[in-house]
Parts: structure tokens; sequence; C-alpha cells
């Protein structure tokens, strides 16, 4: 696909326009591609790599005040361009674009808020090379020595203040340094995660304003392409248990229908210890149903996973269950849709709540492929 | 040569006959009733014969002219010339004075304003008005304006004055007073009069009188 | 209760048995009457669109970059450093805040370097998408995708891609992917049409003269590079909105206070670049007036008109039992239907008017002010709704007075025979008329209003002017006597005394019907006194004014707002050509001062002493020889003001003054003050050499050339035409021409709506007579059987109706000298500070008078022969 778009809002008169996200397939010549053996260097590579076309900082969490509980999604992008003949400038680059995504699903009222935003690299967006440190119009997430600090707003309706204290290390995903996502060798990434964040500080929402403490996930991925070319979407799911373990799984969808070999499962045990599941160990049924008013997708929203626990050696009927249906984050700047909810799981066996998770449907709403390849 | 001369005329509003074959003819001077009783077709028949409304068929004549022969201006000149009216509500122009209601019909017919002048002024002092000239007309009596009215007929020196009820709207004794006016007026200047009424009291100036029902005058024969 | 009940239903009764049944039986008298209404309210209604057009046509982008910003944050002169940015985001911290930086430049198509300006917008395209998210409150996918072509340049960064709107399309013909070539300043640049801006239906078109740009692009194109014009600011919606808000503007008014800038909402911004325009809106407000004035007067007429006609029936209800208030209240409810109806078709007609007006009043103030394309009517709702309840409402109040006097009709059996008129009894206190002249006199001598946000309002002048206009209606009624006076004279021909004994003693509706005319022939000869005074004034300050040979502007320039100008290269290429003695430099500034916009001027007079009498002084200089603007041996540099800055400001010879340019403020010290007509925003005028090192910046926006002695002035013409594409170079003939011509077009306008009150007042004396004609059937028949004849009772009426115009031209041009007067000596100077000489244009009075007249003869004659043979009451 080699197309720009233009995106013109009829809502205002002088329309706002936008250069697409995807620049086209510039070979992979032109971007840095995830190298196998490669050792990354901290606390350097938590911050950006302008050289990979595509970066994400992708933090979510549960958070919780008394009786009340709230879901949070803080997402920033980092979308790497080469544009035609455009000099970058300091204030208003042309080079990379800084697409980011806020979200608080409140399951007391059923609100699902978030606002997406674009920025071009310049003055109000960016990201520091050395560390993590990332903005993006009011939102920012940047690395302290002990913990993170997240600041975000939903227009002038809510509010997200966060100090973010891992509870365990990261871990690194993948064989020998890289998450493989397909058979080519481009279609990989550096993928860090602290799976145990303590999370603590306000949320703001209604004009109320309201402490809060709970536990979140960070994913920091690291790429040129996130998809192989026939792969049209994922499932993917990260889970907190309460016993201090955690799982991070995924199946990647093809045009066939299948699930691809390179999906993926992974146990980490409380001492960060990981536990590849290969495709085809594990099984992750797409269950429930709910379609979005807004795009028209559907999305199987309480899928079940079967897999075997590493400790007690047992088979385990993970279901995820949604705290609420509608929690889809639609998007207009970046073109892509999809499903970013907070879900309870219940061990199927016993009955049982035993854990939290966040899950995450892509490409339900349009070909995320053509976006992310 | 008769100042008027109606011959078999005939008129009808749709398929209503008003008039069924009238003839009637007043020589020089002469006066004459016509009475009858309301919708007998009086008013149509003076209308008739002032040129306001024209007669289906049959012959007007007014001092010789034939009536049929003249266009609207030919109308309106006979009018300002010949025939005058004098009304039950005496219509005085409510703008202008006594006086300019005498001078008007002249300065229709363009007498030249010195003549006009002596001539207002010879009017009103027939009709007994001489101290009233200047009033307005909202400001006069009854009879008063009937005075002004006859005095504004008689402007043009006409050969035929028309009226109609002319007592109808006064009390009786200054209804006498103006049948004494008219007659004396008619009897000085030789002015035929058609007086169109209800009141037998007028009959006492009139040497004839018409009687009028359902569109003929009694004791002649209806038209067709 | 019940009397309630029985009060509605007595009511109703009115209505069906009486009211609607006149209407039905006199279809073509009823329609007359709304179509009085309707064109009442539609010269109101479309002299208000045309009005809101135009200002549309000014404010409208400030509001439109980012949608509805909430704060403005401008330099107080000069321009912005883009790096202020970043220090505003710190400003506002973590509150959700969108900042919006842009950079406005003005620049010509190459192929019409007089013609249109336009305006080019620079901003972040991509950041502006998040605006368009407030706006949708949510994000969601609503944008409407269309895609470029492989390989095609991106629109972003230093790129020549920029963006119209359909209405440019159209008139260039262009489509996305075609090439423009411009000039901005003196440069010809090529730009590529990237796409077309889709109007919403729901909020102004894109204005046709806009070319939006990416902020870098522009900042290179108009060698602007890290400046910014203005930044928005625009908080989300959302809850805490209000509170962000109040947040927000506390901080950034703390940060503009600190930095020297200004913090203003949209709306501040707009009503001070409404405020630019003042000398045109005036002009419509006379004129809105001045429809409004007279469809009343128009309503009024044609109530009384209906309350006199069916007097007897009103006294025969009385007599049977009808309350005085129940008669009241129905002729309210008709005054209302009627009102309703009238007006209803008027806001169509004004409509269909406005459109056409708006094309000659974008037209004119294209001219004087900004190039730009007033938009077409838009935003009309409020407006039609406006003057929808203000026919309804002036309907009821013209009904008011004659709803009294119907019920004031005494019962039958009290009413003599034939009484009439009765009527307005209000216009007949002559006294009255006095007071309100006295009390005008008393309100032009009241200072001006001086409003906190710093515009001046002669509210003294309009009371003034619109007691004069009650004084003159009023008043007009003593004219009928002499009017009848000399028409009757010679008492010649019978129809014209008896015309004249009509007017000797006049109605009610003779009275309004004059009172009408003369409103209409005042306000327009007034406004031709201004226009006549104005034009007096400003010949011949342009002829003094204009002495140098030649005439060079960056292009684009004889537009106010025009920032376009001359590269120092250029401008020294022009000095150098053969042919050239010595020229005056001005470079023009728009700057901020006590909150108001006006300019500064740096002027460079070169060497020539002479020169220097050219300003026409209302207070001159001690000084006025070369370096009298230099400052040698003074503490401050000299300035000298327009007399509209000094009346604006209220500053004197001798005041210092604090002017704020790009680095700071600067005091000057005022040496003398001049009277300037080009605009009324005020100048202060000081040496180039200091506003070249104010603002760093040697570029110039005019120049005036003194060609050498022997060298022949179209051919030097034609050399520095030579010099670069984007000047404008003129003969001093042919700038004067220009002048005079554009001064014109300005009025063109006022010409043609003064057409329409004459028009109206006109028909409104052919409906009063027609009503009048009726009333009086049993008189005409009277005059027909006393042998007039149709054309002498058309000749009546047409004495009457010229006695009625001359009463109303005779009160009209009485009242237009005051009321001129008080346009010119007390609003003008009140409003924009300029001293005008009182000019009353004879020639063009005369020929109003004669139009005026025949007009009404004619429409009286016809009117009076159309009438002629109503059959009276009295014949069956």
């Amino acid at each position: 696909m080699k197309k720009r778009f233009l995106t013109v809002t009829p809502r205002l008169a002088a329309a706002s326009l936008l250069f697409g996200l995807s620049t086209g397939n510039l070979g992979a010549g032109d971007w840095s591609v995830p190298r196998v053996g490669h050792v990354l260097n901290f606390p350097r590579d938590h911050g950006s790599h302008p050289d990979f076309k595509i970066e994400w900082w992708y933090l979510t969490g549960h958070l919780f005040a008394g009786e009340r509980r709230f879901g949070f999604q803080a997402t920033f992008f980092r979308l790497g361009q080469k544009p035609v003949g455009v000099p970058a400038g300091e204030d208003f680059g042309t080079e990379q674009f800084y697409l980011a995504h806020m979200g608080l699903s409140d399951p007391a009222t059923g609100a699902f808020l978030h606002e997406e935003r674009l920025n071009r690299g310049g003055w109000d967006a960016g990201a520091t090379v050395d560390d993590l440190e990332v903005n993006n119009g009011n939102w920012s997430l940047h690395r302290t020595d002990a913990a993170m600090e997240l600041e975000g707003t939903i227009y002038a309706e809510a509010a997200l203040s966060l100090k973010l204290v891992p509870k365990k290390g990261h871990v690194i995903f993948g064989e020998e340094g890289i998450s493989r996502k397909g058979p080519e060798g481009t279609a990989a990434s550096y993928y860090i995660t602290f799976p145990r964040l303590i999370a603590e500080g306000t949320v703001m929402i209604g004009g109320e304003e309201i402490e809060v403490k709970g536990e979140a996930w960070m994913d920091h991925e690291i790429s040129s392409s996130q998809l192989d070319r026939n792969q049209i979407g994922w499932d993917w799911a990260c889970l907190q248990f309460f016993d201090g373990r955690e799982i991070m799984g995924y199946v990647l969808r093809t045009e066939e229908g299948k699930p691809s070999d390179f999906s993926k499962l992974v146990w980490i045990a409380e001492d960060g210890e990981l536990t590849h599941v290969k495709h085809g160990d594990y099984e992750w049924r797409h269950e429930g149903s709910w379609t979005s008013p807004v795009t028209g997708a559907t999305y199987p929203i309480s899928p079940l996973i079967r897999t075997t626990d590493p400790v007690s050696g047992a088979e385990r009927q993970l279901r995820l269950l949604p705290l609420m249906d509608g929690q889809e984050m639609v998007g207009a700047a970046g073109g892509v849709s999809y499903w970013e909810g907070a879900c309870d799981v219940r061990d199927e066996a016993s009955g049982v709540i035993v854990g939290r998770a966040y899950l995450e449907m892509t490409g339900y709403a349009d070909d995320i492929g053509k976006k992310l390849r | 040569m008769k100042a008027l001369q109606v011959s078999r005329v005939t008129k009808s509003y749709g398929a209503d006959p008003v008039l069924r074959g009238v003839s009637l003819t007043l020589g020089v001077g002469e006066r004459a009733a016509l009475m009858g009783p309301s919708g007998s077709g009086k008013s149509t028949l003076l209308n008739c014969i002032g040129g306001i409304d024209r007669p289906d068929e049959g012959v007007i004549e007014i001092a010789g002219q034939s009536l049929g022969t003249l266009d609207e201006d030919g109308l309106c000149r006979l009018r300002r010339e010949t025939v005058s009216t004098v009304f039950q509500f005496f219509h005085l122009l409510p703008t202008l004075s006594a006086r300019e209601n005498v001078e008007f019909p002249m300065q229709l017919t363009g007498i030249a304003m010195a003549e006009r002048a002596e001539r207002v002024a010879a009017l009103i002092e027939e009709v007994g008005l001489s101290h009233r000239a200047g009033a307005m007309p909202h400001e006069l009596s009854g009879g008063e304006m009937q005075r002004v009215a006859i005095a504004r007929a008689l402007a043009i020196r006409p050969r035929l004055i028309l009226a109609d009820e002319p007592t109808g709207n006064l009390d009786s004794a200054t209804g006498e007073a103006i049948l004494d006016l008219l007659e004396s007026v008619s009897e000085r200047h030789g002015i035929a009069m058609l007086v169109v009424t209800h009141s037998r009291q007028v009959t006492r100036i009139c040497g004839r009188t018409f009687e009028m029902k359902d569109g003929i005058i009694l004791g002649q024969e209806a038209e067709g | 209760m019940k009397g309630k009940e029985t009060s509605v239903a007595v009511g109703r009764l009115l209505w069906t048995r009486f009211v609607w049944r006149h209407w039905r039986r006199e279809p073509a008298l009823t329609l007359m009457l709304v179509a009085i209404l309707a064109l009442g309210v539609a010269v109101f209604l479309a002299v208000r669109l045309a009005n809101k057009a135009a200002v549309t046509g000014f404010g409208m982008f400030t509001e439109s970059v980012s949608g509805e910003s909430d704060f403005l944050l401008r330099p107080k002169a000069g321009l912005l450093d883009a790096a202020i940015l970043r220090e505003m985001r710190t400003v506002s911290g973590h509150a959700p805040l969108g900042i919006f930086p842009v950079l406005e430049a003005s620049g010509v198509f190459a192929d019409a370097v007089e013609g249109v300006m336009l305006r080019f917008v620079g901003t972040d395209l991509v950041a502006l998408r998040n605006a368009a998210n407030f706006a949708a409150g949510g994000g969601k996918g609503e944008g409407v995708s269309f895609s470029a072509e492989e390989g095609q340049t991106s629109p972003l960064g230093v790129s020549r891609v920029v963006y119209v709107g359909g209405a440019f399309a159209k008139a260039r013909g262009v489509k996305a992917g075609d090439e423009v070539e411009v000039i901005i300043n003196d440069a010809l640049v090529l730009l590529t049409l990237g796409g077309i801006l889709p109007d919403d239906p729901n909020r102004a078109a894109v204005p046709e003269n806009l070319v939006l740009m990416d902020l870098p692009g522009l900042q290179a194109l108009a060698g602007r590079k890290g400046r910014l014009s203005r930044v928005e600011l625009r908080i989300p919606p959302g809850a805490t909105a209000g509170r962000v808000r109040e947040e927000m503007a506390t901080r950034f008014a703390g940060f503009a206070t600190e930095r020297g800038l200004i913090l203003e909402t949209p709306g501040d911004r707009k009503s001070s670049v409404t405020q630019m325009s003042a000398a045109f809106r005036l002009n419509l407000t006379i004129l809105s007036g001045l429809a409004l004035l007279v469809g009343i007067y128009l309503i009024m007429q044609a109530m009384e008109a209906a309350v006199v006609k069916r007097r007897g029936e009103i006294a025969v209800l009385r007599s049977l039992g009808v309350t005085p208030s129940q008669i009241r209240r129905a002729w309210l409810v008709e005054g209302l239907i009627l009102g309703l109806v009238g007006s209803l078709a008027g806001v169509v007609l004004g409509r269909l008017l406005a459109v056409g007006l708006v094309g000659a009043i974008g037209k004119t103030v294209n001219t004087i002010y900004y190039e730009t394309t007033s938009s077409a009517v838009t935003l009309e709702r409020g407006e039609l709704i406006f003057s929808l309840v203000f026919g309804i409402v002036a309907s009821v109040l013209a009904g008011l007075v004659p709803a009294r006097d119907a019920a004031m009709t005494p019962p039958a059996q009290a009413m003599r025979q034939g009484m009439q008129g009765g009527g307005l009894t209000l216009l007949r206190r002559w006294p009255l008329g006095l007071v309100f002249l006295l009390a005008s006199l008393g309100c032009a001598m009241l200072p001006p209003l001086r409003m906190a946000s710093g515009t001046v309002v002669p509210l003294g002048g309009y009371l003034a002017a619109m007691m004069l206009v009650f004084a003159a209606s009023i008043l007009i009624g003593l004219l009928f006597r002499p009017v009848a006076a000399a028409l009757g004279k010679g008492r010649g021909e019978a129809m014209r005394g008896y015309a004249a004994s009509q007017l000797r003693r006049p109605e009610g509706r003779h009275r309004l019907t004059a009172a009408g005319l003369a409103v209409a022939i005042g306000m327009s000869a007034a406004m031709g006194i201004l226009v006549a005074s104005f034009e007096t004034t400003l010949t011949s300050w342009i002829q003094q004014l204009l002495k140098a040979d030649l005439y060079v502007a960056a292009a684009g320039a004889s537009s106010v707002t025009n920032e376009n100008s001359l590269s120092p290269e250029t401008w020294k290429r022009i000095l150098a050509v053969k042919g050239v003695a010595g020229a005056d430099k001005l470079q023009r500034y728009t700057i901020s001062l006590e909150g108001k916009d006006v300019f500064l001027g740096g002027a460079d007079y070169n060497d020539d002493a002479s020169r220097f009498l050219q300003l026409i002084w209302i207070d001159p200089p001690a000084e006025k020889g070369p370096g009298a603007l230099s400052g040698e041996g003074r503490e401050q540099p000299p300035a000298w003001v327009s007399e509209s800055f000094s009346r604006r400001f209220g500053y004197e010879k001798g005041d210092v003054l604090k002017v704020p340019v790009e680095s700071g403020s600067q005091a000057v010290e005022i040496t003398g003050i001049y009277a300037e007509y080009g605009n009324e925003t005020g100048t202060i005028l000081v040496g180039r050499e200091f506003t070249s090192q104010w603002f760093k910046d040697e570029r110039i926006s005019q120049m005036a050339i003194y060609t050498a002695a022997g060298a022949d002035p179209e051919s030097v013409l034609g050399a520095i035409r030579e010099v670069s594409a984007g000047l404008v170079a003129r003969t001093n003939e042919k700038l004067r021409s220009e002048s005079i011509r554009i001064f014109h077009q300005t009025f063109a306008v006022t010409y043609a709506l003064e057409a329409i009150a004459v028009i109206i007042a006109v028909t409104g004396l052919g409906l009063a007579l027609a009503g009048l004609l009726l009333e009086r059937r049993n008189e005409l028949a009277t005059l027909r059987a006393l042998g007039a004849s149709r054309r002498g009772i058309a000749r009546a009426s047409m004495w009457e109706g010229i006695g009625l115009a001359l009463a109303g031209l005779a009160g009209g041009y009485v009242l237009s000298f005051f009321l001129g007067w008080v346009l010119i000596r007390v609003i003008n100077p009140q409003s924009f500070g300029w001293t005008l000489r009182y000019q009353v244009p004879w020639p063009s009075f005369a020929a109003l008078a004669v139009i005026t007249l025949a007009t009404a003869a004619l429409v009286s004659w016809a009117v009076g022969y159309r009438n002629a043979n109503l059959k009276s009451d009295r014949e069956e």
C-alpha cells in the first residue's frame, strides 16, 4: 500500500489535514531491524530508538479506591517518517510523528473515556534517546531512578496522575533478545516489559479527584515492522495473578483465519523467570461477542485461554471477563481502532477470580496490518 | 324642446327587471314629483337620468340631448353643465367651505374667477346663507347644508335639477323652507325639477306626480 | 373566570365574523397591507444581513483556525518567536490545553497584483487534527480521507503545498494538484494546490481568499522563519473545562503581562477588527435605522387606514355592547397576524435582497479595508428570527395607537353621520415636536460614551439623530397649511383646489405619510451630506497629499491590512533607476496600543524640506524641515500622530507616548498632529531610522518617487516596473483617480439603499392615497355627480400626492440639514476622529427632489385614476 492519507474533518471550517501514518514500503534497508543476540543496554534502551520505524510505550493497569475501580491505558507511539523533500525542523519536525492514546474505564458508570492525539516531533511532542522520557502535548511519561511518572488527561473530562514503581524488574521477551512476529526477519521487535508496577496517584473524573492505588503493566516495543504480510491482526493479553505470577500471551491472526505459528504465550514467575509456551501448546478460544456501535466491528471479548501451569503442571482454563463491554479505542488520526480493556481472570475449574488482565484485540475494525506491517 | 324626455326606459340588474318601460316628460321649468315605495325603481331611474347609470333600452333626452349618444366624457360634461343633483344627505365636499362647495362646479366648467366670485356671492345670498359662507360643512345644520347643496346645484345654471329626497333628512319646518327655496329657484331660473320623494308634502310644489311601482309608472304599460 | 371565557369568545367572534371577512372581502387591500409589512421587514433584514456578512468577512478567520479558540496570545507589535511555544506548554503544565501557533501573511495573485488580497494562514497541519477531536468531543473517525498521488511532495515542512476553500477553487478554476502563481512580498512564488478544504454546513464557508499552509512552509515563504503572528489556545470540552479555562486565563494573563503580550478572547479580537470598519458600519446602521423607521410608519399608516375604514362597523359593534378593550384586543390580534404573515414574506424577500446587497457591500469592504471576500449570507438563522420578531413587534406596536383609536370610537348612536377621521392625535401636538427638537440639541452636546473595551460610542449623537427624526415626524404637520396654500393658489383648477382643501385639513394618514417620506428623504439626504462632506474633504486632502510624480507599493498595498513589503534590495534598485531623483519611504506596522490596534509608520522623507508641507496640520510641529523626525537633540524620538489617533487616545502635542515595538517598548514625544482620512484606527509616524532599529526591518511598504528634471515619468515608471513583479507602480494622476474611484465604490451601496428607502416611501404614499380615496368614496360619487371626470379625479389625487411629497421633501430636507450636522459634527468626530467640511450636495438634492416629486405625481395619478370609479356606499 503506497498511500498517504490526508484527512479532512468537515467539523472544522479550516479543515485539519493529516499526513497518513504509513509512509509506504520503504524497505527494510531504510530502517533498522532488531538483531539476534543484540544486548539491550539500560536505561538507554528505555529511551527512544528513532532509527526504528515503530516504537511504543504502552501502559495498562487497574486502579482501586475503596469500592471503586478503574482500568486505564496510556500509550505513546512513535512513528518514523521518511517524507520526500521536506527538511526537518526543530519545532515542527516531519521525521517523527507521535501518536498517543489515553483511555479510562469506569465500570461503576459504564463510561469509557478516551482521547487520541497526533503530533509531529517538535516543540510539543518527542522522546529522548538516553532514557524514558516521552511527551505528547500535556501528556507525559518519564522515568526516574525509582519510578515512572505518568501524566495524562482525557479532554477536560478526566485526568490521570500516577507514580509507577516496578515490583519486579523488566523482562525481555523472545528468543535471543528478539520477539519474532513472522517468518520474515524484519517482522520482529525488541520487547521489553515491566510485568508488575505498583501504581499510586490520582484519577480525576467528572470533576471529582480520587486517590487510587493499583497495579499496572508496561510494554516497550521497538520494531520496524510488527506484522507479517498475511497477518491481519492480533489478540493480546497480560494476566496478573494474585499469586505474583503473570502471563503475556497473544495470537497473531492470518488472512486464512488461522493463528500464525508465531503466536506465543509466556509465563512469568514471581522471580521474573520466563517460561515460553509455543503455539500449539496453548489454546486461545475466541468467545463472547460485542459489536461496536461506532465501528461496527465485532470483538470476541471474553476469550478462554487453556495452558499448562509450569509450576503445578496442571492444565489451567483461564477465562477473561471484561469489566465492561464498550472499551473500544476509536482512532481517527491513526486510523486504527481496537479494543483495549480491563478484565478479571476466572479460573474455570474452581470458578474463582484469580487475577486481573488487560485484553487487546486489533484488526477487527480494519486491517491493522496495512498500518503496522 | 322639453327639459327632460324619458321614453320607454328599461333596466335590469341580472335577471331582476328594475325599470320595465318608463316614460315621462318635463317641460322647461316644470316640476314633478316621483313617488313610490322602496324598490320601485325611483333611484335607478334617477341614476339613469343623471348619467350615472345607463338604461338597457329606451331613450333619455335632456334639453334635447340624448344621453345614449354621449360617452363618459360627454356625460361628465352634461353633469357639469346641464343637470344638477340635490341629495338627501347633502353630500357637501367635507374639506371645502360652503362658499368653496358652491364655487367648485364652476371651477370644473372653467368659469373665470371674477365671474365665479360674483355668482357665488349671489347664489349664497339667494339661498340665504351670506352670514355662513365661510363655514365648513361640519359646522352647518342640516337645513343650512341643504341650502348650500341647492346653491351648488344652481351654480352651473342647470336646465334640470334632480332632487333625491331633498327633505328626507330634515325636520318638517326646515323641510318646508327647503321646498319653498326649491320652488322659488325653479320659478326664478326656469329650471325643471324631478323630485324623488316619499313625502306627500313635497307634491305641494310640483305640478304633476308620477307614482312608481314595480318598475313602471302607474297608468303606463310595462314593456315586453 | 366566566368573564374571561366570554371575552375570549367575543374575541374569536370578532375575529371570525369581522376581521377575517374584511380580509376575504378585500383581498387586494389585505395583500397590500401585508406587502407593506413585508417590504419594511425585508429592507431591515437585508441591511442587517449585508452588514453582518461584511462583519463576518472581517472576523471570521480568527475563529476558525482551531475551531473556536478560548484565548489568543499575540504580540503588541511585530511577531512572536516560535520558542515561546515551549514556554507556553511549561506555563500550562499538565492541564489539558491545545496550543495552536499561527502565522499570517498576505499576498496577491501574480496575474492580478491589484486584485484580491490573499490571506495566507500557516499553522501546524498535523496538530490541527487534534482540534478537530476537541470539536468531535470524542475523536471519532468522522474525517473524510482522500489520498494524494504516489510520490507527491509532502504538504508538511518547508513545502509550497497549500490548501484553499471551494470558493477559491471555483473562482480560479483550479483543482488539487494544480499550480498557482502568487506574489508574497515582492517575490514571485509557485504554489501547488494540495487539496480543497470542504465547507462545513454549520460554519462560515472557507473565505475565497484564504490560503492554508503548513506553518514552516509559510514561515519560509514569507521570510518569517521561526516567527508567529499569534498563538491560539483551546481548552478541550469536559467537566472541568470551566475550571481549566479560569486557571489558564490566570496563568496566561500573568505570562502575557510578563512578556508584554496581549491575551484576548477571539471575541475581543473580533470586536477590535470590527472597529476598523466602524465608518462603514455606521453607514449601515443609519441605513437600517432608516428602513426600520420607514417600515414602522408604513405599518402604522396601514393599520390606521384600516381603523378609519371600519369606523362605522366598530361604532355598530360598540352599540351592540362590545367593550373598548375587546375592540382593542381584536385590533392587536389583527396587527399580530398581519405582522406574522408580512414578516414571513418579508424575511423571504429580505433574504433575496441581501444576496444582491452583499455582493455590493462585499466589494465596498474589500476596496477600503480587507481585500477579502465577504462570506455569503451565512449564520443567518438568528438574524432571520430577529427580523421576524422585529416585524411582528413593530406591527403590533404600530397597531397600538390605531387600536386605541378604534377602541375610543363611540357607539353608533353617538356618532354623527359621516363622522370620520379622529386617528392619530399624537402627531398633531406640534409643541411636542419642539420638545424633541430641543432634546435633540441637548443630546448632541453629550460627550461620547467610552466603553470599557475602549470602543467609543457616540451615544449622544445617535440619540440626537433619533430625537430629530421624532421632531420632524411631528413638526411636518405644520407644513400642510403652507403647502395647501401654495397648491390652492390661483384657485383656477377645480381639482387642484379640491386637493389643497384635503391638505388644509390633514388626517392622521396624511401626517404619517408625509412623516414617512420626510424621514426617508431626510435620512437619505443626510447620508448624502455625509458622503459629500467626506468626498470634498478627502479630495482636497488627496490633492494636497499626492505631490510626488510616481508611487510605488508592494503588491496589494492599497489595502490597509496588507502586510506585503518591498525588500531593501528591491527598493534600492528602484532608487537606482535612471530618472529617479529621490523618494520618500514608508514602512507600516500594526501595533497594539492600550489594547487597540493602531498603525505605526516609519517615514523617511528623504531630504527635501518642501515635502513636509504635504501633510495637513491640525496642530503643526514647531519644526518641519529635514530632520524634523530625526530626533537629533531630543530625549525621545519625535512623532507625528494623526487626528484620529489623537482623538481616539486623547493624546495632545507635547505628550510622551510609550509605543510597543517588537523588542519591548519605546517612548516617543508627540510634536505634531496631522489630518489623515485613509484610516480611522490612527497612525503614529516616526522616522524610519527608528522603526528599522526597533523591528530590525529594512523593508518598506510604499515609496513616493520624484523624477529628475526632464525625465519622462512614464518611461521611468516602465523602468521601475522592470525591477520586480511584486510591486505596483502608478503615476500621480493614476493614483488620484484610483483613490477617488475607490471612494465612490465605497459608497455605491449607500446610493442603492437610499433608492430603496425612497421607493418604499413613495410606495407608502401610493398606498396611503389609495386608502384615502377608498375612505372618500362617497365624496368621489359626489364629485362624479358634479361632473368631475375620471381623469379629473386622478388629477385631484395627483395634486394631493404632490402636496404630500412637497411636505415630505421640505420636511425631509430641513431634517437632513440637522441630521447631517449631527453626523458630521457629532457622530463622525466621536467615532472616527475625522474633521470633515460640511458640504451639501445641492445638485443631487435637486435631483432627488425632482425624482421624488415625479414618482409621487405618477403614482398618485395612477392611484386616483384606478380608484375614481369606486362605488359609493349609497349606491345600491
